[in-house]
């Protein structure tokens, strides 16, 4: 009886062992749209001691989030940046990395509607971004249009949204 | 009597000190509590902490505010009331005072409000400004937003017409 009841609870800590590691290596869309967007913003933030080489690799690696022919409008500080494909997207993050000292990057509140095809996603999210020597960070609403290319969630659109007309 | 007065007595002075003479009672009290606050802090009251100069005077950086959510359950927002707008969430709102109203017209000449061609006095704005915006109109599911702190160029600030569906609440405290 004590056997069984051991066999019993070491199943079901198999089963629940098995489980979690398949929800782990196969995260459902929202999931790995939510860790995607993440791991953007940490890339995309960055510290005063980042040396030249890291600035670089940083760069390439922000570039490496977004397809190419990926295009980007958003408005900070009042002036609109159009960009558009990889090259010009690593350019301008080695330009920003060469203006600021440090920059953090966070993104709140994200509304995730998946495509019918489960292959596009849009996502609607709340930005801040800090420089250094800022007091205030600059808030925007942001919408990215992503789109699922070798099973990577890539970011094929980024706009800014207007939340005061 | 006799059984709560042993029983309360076995008990060490550290634990009536915790947790009372009546356990179960301070039990209940904890569970009723944290219901309570539960409940006000997730459906009724939201907590904020303010960023940012485009209230100044009136609100200060880092001060900590209430917004009641449920302000607008009964009546519509009224002119004059600070509100929190959302963006895409509750983490981050922008803190705003409404000016303008459904189907009204805002405009701004000499650094003046006008509402529908008419000169409106601001008592809670202390700083003059020289702003200028030709007449806009609100929509009838907006109503016009803007920061106490004229000091600022327009701009630099935000303001405009804020969907109505975005307003979070009313500030309380």
């Amino acid at each position: 009886m004590r056997n069984r009841l051991l066999s019993l609870v070491v199943l079901g800590l198999l089963a629940a062992g098995g489980l979690w590691g398949w929800r782990v290596r196969s995260p459902s869309p929202e999931k790995a749209i939510r860790q995607r967007l993440v791991d953007l913003a940490r890339t995309a933030s960055y510290g005063p001691k980042e040396g030249g080489l890291a600035r670089m690799l940083d760069a390439d690696k922000l570039a490496g989030f977004f397809t190419g022919d990926a295009e980007v409008k958003v408005e900070v500080s009042n002036a609109f940046e159009n960009l558009s494909g990889r090259e010009n997207l690593r350019e301008a993050a080695m330009s920003a990395r060469a203006a600021f000292a440090s920059l953090s990057v966070h993104f709140y509140d994200m509304n995730i509607a998946l495509g019918a095809d489960r292959q596009s996603a849009e996502v609607d999210l709340t930005a801040t971004g800090k420089v250094s020597g800022e007091q205030d960070p600059e808030v925007c609403e942001l919408k990215f249009l992503l789109k699922l290319i070798g099973g990577e969630w890539m970011i094929r659109r980024v706009e800014s949204v207007t939340t005061l007309r | 009597m006799a059984t709560q007065t042993q029983s309360s007595a076995s008990l060490p002075w550290w634990c009536i000190v915790l947790i009372g003479r009546r356990p179960k009672r301070t039990l209940v009290r904890i569970a009723v509590l944290v219901s309570v606050t539960f409940v006000l802090f997730r459906f009724v009251l939201a907590p904020i902490r303010v960023l940012g100069p485009s209230m100044l005077p009136t609100y200060r950086m880092g001060q900590v505010h209430v917004i009641n959510r449920l302000a607008y359950c009964f009546h519509e927002p009224r002119r004059g009331d600070v509100v929190a707008i959302k963006y895409t969430g509750e983490h981050v709102m922008r803190l705003k005072r409404i000016l303008g109203l459904p189907g009204e017209t805002v405009a701004f000449e000499g650094g003046c409000l006008l509402i529908n061609g008419r000169r409106l006095e601001e008592p809670y704005v202390r700083n003059s400004c020289d702003w200028e915006k030709p007449p806009v109109e609100v929509h009838l599911d907006e109503v016009y937003v803007v920061g106490d702190n004229r000091s600022m160029p327009r701009e630099f600030h935000d303001e405009g017409c804020a969907q109505r569906a975005r307003i979070l609440g009313k500030l309380l405290l």
